[in-house]
């Protein structure tokens, strides 16, 4: 071989034998590669050959320097090995986190908060882990309550409330009372303590790895920011809610306070001027005082009527009593007790014969219909004609109403129905502005569609579409 | 004399409400006795012996509908129920209990009468009418049962004919669908209103001029009809 290298460029090739190991085994094995090396270099290139003595100082040096280099290059590509190892392990922890991170943000209740934090705990951590919050009667529950029932009821309590409330991690792998089964980590967000996490492993020696451990921690602050922004938001949706009441809360104050205001003023007036004595009071006046505090109190009926409705129709899904109906009958019995009312308008009545009959519920459509009648009477003349018309259209009934009045304003088609609106600004005509929200809620009970529309020519359709059911058997056999 | 004067017990809690019905009764030829919960009304009932009833569905101690079936364990007199709006499934049950009628609060005066005297009426003849029932043109001859419009005989099926004589020995009162239920189809049918429905809107195109807008078959949304009376 001396023939064809130098001694001093074959010490090279040793060289790149140990750099290979030092890469490929780690630190061990190149240290053994460097002093193996070193000494074949001296057993077969060093005179004497084939013998480990060196007779040339020089060479001595050689050697030396040679096996130095060697254990240096072995340490420092050992060390880049453990590098490119950590960085491996830290990227899989940061896509471990980051795949969490990114579920977390989408996620849009805290039951999916807390199945994907379960999810993944239990994916990189092999743990099961429960989010326990803080909840109203101050006892810490679990943020799902059916599905995760029964790691919840693993879970010590007073554990998560000392978590809760010292900030503190405990239980398992921890200082404070680590005879636990499961870890318990405060979930901290910006604005404080939200909740607490409880984990618990199925290999709890993992936990002894510092990153681990960190991770978890990690873990747990990106699961705290996700709880936060959740109550956070439904906070937010909460004090929006309220405002929109606080707002309903305040026209139907106004609304009732100018409704109410009026009729009470007319009735008291009314009442004292009867109170002083018949003897001032001309020929056939108390009649007439007694007929105006009886059409008051009449409106302040309607109103209050109209108020409780509301308020039924909106404090929860409304029982209906569905029932079959002919159309004729329900507007039958609308149109008598609206007589006065309707004065001299006169109302045609359209119903074909064989209309199919209608499921609904009776008294609350038949509310329907007053409603609109009682609008068509306050806002047309008293000489306008009004008709209740009713055909079959594409499988579905279509019930309208029509007027041939001053019409609406246009562009306020869908205004009409929102709560507390007027058609015309609070004055001559009373009301509360809840008569066609009352409609449309009891008509979308029905799963029918209420609208309005004015054509050109004048005067108001309201239109009322309601799906048809297959109405059962009209006529019975015979009782026996 | 007072003693001819038809007897009322009132029982309302609302004393408001006791005072308007015992000027109400007074001033039409009525005596009022007033019993502020459903004990005392039942106690009265039973010392005072009254002509009619008129009974709150909202009292303080029990519910009204408990007074209407004390009180028919043993005695037929007329019951009329007071009830507030919007409370038709208590309405009847106060009916189906054994309440002849109801009215609806607010009430006016002539309301309130009319339903009186129409109770007190059927109390006295125990809903046996006469041979012959006239409303407006209608005429019915319960002894040959034949129906006439007008002058105009009128051909009426059988459950048509039932019909209309459960509600003429009812005339002037409301009558449940359960009642109409039992007293033409039998005790199989109940929860079959739209029978019922269906019969009178036939009976209606047969018997009313206008059955859109009827003057003798009156509907008494969600509980039953009224066969309006004279």
């Amino acid at each position: 071989m001396s023939v064809w290298f130098a001694a001093t460029n074959l010490a090279m090739v040793y060289l790149l034998g140990v750099v290979l190991a030092a890469t490929r085994f780690g630190r061990d094995a190149s240290v053994v590669a460097a002093v193996l090396g070193v000494l074949a270099f001296d057993f077969f290139f060093i005179p004497p050959f084939y013998s480990f003595a060196i007779s040339d100082t020089q060479y001595l040096l050689a050697a030396i320097v040679l096996l130095t280099v060697g254990l240096v290059i072995s340490s420092l590509a050992a060390g880049l090995q453990r590098q490119t190892l950590m960085a491996m392990q830290r990227e899989r922890r940061t896509a471990a986190l980051y795949a969490m991170t990114r579920e977390l943000a989408v996620a849009s209740s805290l039951d999916a908060i807390a199945s994907s934090a379960a999810s993944h705990l239990d994916h990189v951590f092999d743990a099961e882990g429960t989010i326990l919050l803080k909840s109203c009667d101050g006892t810490m529950r679990g943020a799902i309550t059916e599905a995760d029932a029964k790691p919840f009821a693993m879970t010590d309590s007073s554990i998560a409330d000392w978590v809760f409330t010292q900030h503190q991690a405990a239980g398992f792998g921890t200082n404070t009372l680590s005879a636990a089964k499961a870890m318990y980590l405060p979930l901290s967000g910006t604005l404080g303590i939200v909740g607490v996490l409880v984990v618990r492993f199925k290999h709890p020696q993992d936990l002894v790895i510092p990153e681990q451990r960190q991770l978890l921690e990690a873990f747990a602050n990106q699961i705290a920011v996700a709880v936060e922004r959740d109550q956070l938001w439904c906070q937010a949706r909460d004090s929006a809610f309220a405002a929109k009441e606080e707002r309903l809360r305040n026209s139907l104050l106004s609304s009732i306070s100018h409704d109410f205001r009026t009729p009470l003023a007319v009735i008291g007036g009314s009442a004292s001027s009867l109170l002083q004595g018949e003897t001032q009071l001309p020929a056939g006046a108390p009649r007439k005082i007694a007929e105006t505090i009886n059409d008051e109190a009449q409106r302040m009926t309607r109103v209050v009527n109209n108020i409780l409705d509301m308020t039924r129709l909106e404090s929860g899904p409304v029982q209906l009593d569905m029932q079959w109906y002919p159309l004729e009958e329900i507007v039958g019995a609308v149109l008598g007790p609206l007589k006065g009312q309707l004065g001299k308008r006169s109302v045609d009545i359209d119903i074909p014969q064989d209309l199919p009959m209608l499921h609904v519920d009776g008294a609350l459509f038949e509310k329907v219909l007053i409603n609109l009648l009682e609008n068509a009477s306050k806002y047309t003349p008293g000489d306008a004609h009004i008709s209740v018309c009713a055909s079959l259209q594409h499988g579905e009934v279509l019930v309208q109403v029509i007027d041939d009045g001053p019409g609406i304003p246009e562009g306020s088609e869908r205004q009409l129905f929102e709560k507390f609106y007027r058609g015309q600004s609070e004055g001559a005509i009373s009301g509360t502005g809840l008569g066609l929200s009352i409609c449309r809620a009891i008509i979308e009970a029905h799963g029918g569609r209420i609208w309005v529309e004015s054509p050109r020519t004048g005067g108001v359709i309201f239109s009322i579409v309601l799906p048809l059911l297959a109405a059962p058997d009209e006529h019975s056999a015979d009782p026996t | 004399m007072t003693a001819e004067r038809p007897a009322v017990i009132v029982v309302e809690d609302e004393p408001q409400i006791r005072g308007v019905l015992r000027v109400m009764l007074e001033g039409n030829g009525f005596r009022c006795i007033e019993a502020e919960s459903a004990r005392r009304g039942l106690l009265d009932a039973a010392t005072h012996r009254p002509d009619l009833m008129l009974v709150d569905l909202g009292l303080p101690d029990r519910d009204g509908i408990e007074v209407i079936r004390g009180v028919r364990e043993w005695s037929a007199v007329p019951i009329i129920v007071l009830s507030a709006r919007s409370q038709e499934a208590a309405k009847i049950a106060a009916l189906d209990a054994g309440a002849d009628d109801y009215v609806t609060k607010p009430f006016t005066v002539g309301e309130l009468l009319a339903r009186l005297r129409v109770a007190l009426r059927h109390g006295a003849t125990h809903g046996r009418p006469n041979r012959i029932f006239n409303i407006g043109a209608v005429r019915v001859d319960l002894l040959r049962r034949q129906v006439f419009v007008g002058g105009q005989e009128v051909h009426l099926t059988p459950i048509e004919y039932r019909l209309l004589t459960v509600l003429i020995q009812n005339a002037g009162q409301v009558v449940t669908y359960n009642h109409l239920l039992r007293d033409v189809w039998g005790p199989g049918k109940v929860d079959q209103n739209h029978y019922v429905r269906t019969y009178v809107r036939d009976l209606r195109r047969k018997l009313e001029a206008d059955p859109a807008r009827p003057i003798h078959l009156l509907t008494e949304v969600g509980i039953g009809y009224r066969l309006a009376a004279d």
